[in-house]
């Protein structure tokens, strides 16, 4: 079985770290931006792409299709049967396009910079999560019966 | 008493120049004394009088973390969460959308929930820093507890289900 972590930098791919010793079991690789804190101790297949910044529609566009390409390109070489990821953006066309051509099983973990008020991402991927993991009740309220509490990783 | 002040700007891609302008500050009019490491990350900013580093390798990372007597940090909820399980009273400095230190202003309210935490103090002006220092001297904290979350057991658990198929 293989894995896929998408996540962007920052305290997003820290929270994937943290479930390393899970995921490590399994064939595993990473998409994610260039950035730093990775580099050493990550150990497995590392794809770093255009960051799409879809906050940013005005220079957004360009980067969004070779972002586009990019993770295609990826998901069709490695086919990943199942995506983990807590965000943020990076991960909507990730998701989407595995889900679609891939049916990969989607992993969500609500970051846990999230106490009371739900991400965007999370409401994005939520619909075809298979798995929705928040880590602070006081967000459970906001997304459906699929979500469930599972406290913090750090 | 202090003897090493941890400074943590995490590894966001935008630069955090606020709290570093304000901390060479203050170790120039000697209001900080005390040996200070820090944890650039993407902040492109050498600071005087104290030990810079992009980014710390684990090993280095854990044992400067072991040593340090206060952590000041940007605020991310692992760098808070962090300190606290490891019994060191912390300094949350939110970055500010306003003043293009992160993509929005989510920090704001780590700082505010995690602040109700005893043994964290949010600094949201910047001039407050020196304030928060003192006061972080008279706190006594105990290591925050903290049991292996379910998490864990539930995506491998998942995990394991799909793997079978």
């Amino acid at each position: 079985m293989k894995i896929c972590i998408v996540s962007s930098v920052g305290g997003h791919l820290e929270e994937m770290n943290k479930l390393l010793p899970i995921i490590s079991k399994y064939d595993y690789f990473y998409i994610t931006f260039k950035g730093i804190g990775y580099t050493k101790d990550l150990r497995s297949r590392l794809y770093l792409v255009t960051n799409p910044d879809l906050r940013n529609p005005k220079l957004g566009i360009r980067a969004f299709m070779e972002n586009l390409f990019q993770i295609l390109k990826i998901l069709k070489k490695e086919r990943p049967d199942v995506i983990v990821t807590s965000g943020a953006g990076i991960a909507f066309s990730v998701c989407y396009l595995a889900k679609l051509l891939y049916r990969s099983k989607i992993i969500f973990v609500e970051t846990a910079s999230r106490f009371n008020r739900p991400s965007l991402i999370g409401k994005a991927l939520y619909p075809i999560a298979d798995l929705f993991l928040v880590q602070w009740r006081g967000v459970l309220k906001y997304y459906g019966k699929k979500a469930v509490y599972g406290g913090c990783l750090f | 008493m202090f003897v090493l002040i941890y400074v943590s700007l995490g590894t966001h891609e935008r630069p955090f120049y606020r709290l570093v302008k304000e901390i060479e500050g203050l170790i120039k009019e000697k209001k900080i004394k005390e040996k200070v490491i820090i944890q650039l990350g993407f902040t492109d900013y050498k600071v005087k009088g104290a030990k810079c580093y992009k980014y710390l390798e684990m090993k280095k990372y854990e044992k400067t973390l072991k040593n340090t007597s206060l952590i000041i940090t940007h605020s991310g909820s692992g760098s808070i969460l962090t300190a606290l399980k490891l019994g060191k009273p912390v300094i949350a400095v939110p970055r500010r959308k306003a003043f293009g230190e992160h993509v929005n202003d989510h920090q704001l309210q780590i700082a505010e929930e995690m602040s109700k935490q005893k043994g964290v103090i949010a600094v949201l002006d910047i001039k407050n820093l020196e304030d928060a220092i003192k006061r972080a001297k008279k706190i006594k904290i105990k290591k925050l507890k903290a049991g292996k979350p379910i998490i864990f057991k539930i995506i491998e658990r998942k995990l394991k289900e799909w793997d079978t198929f």
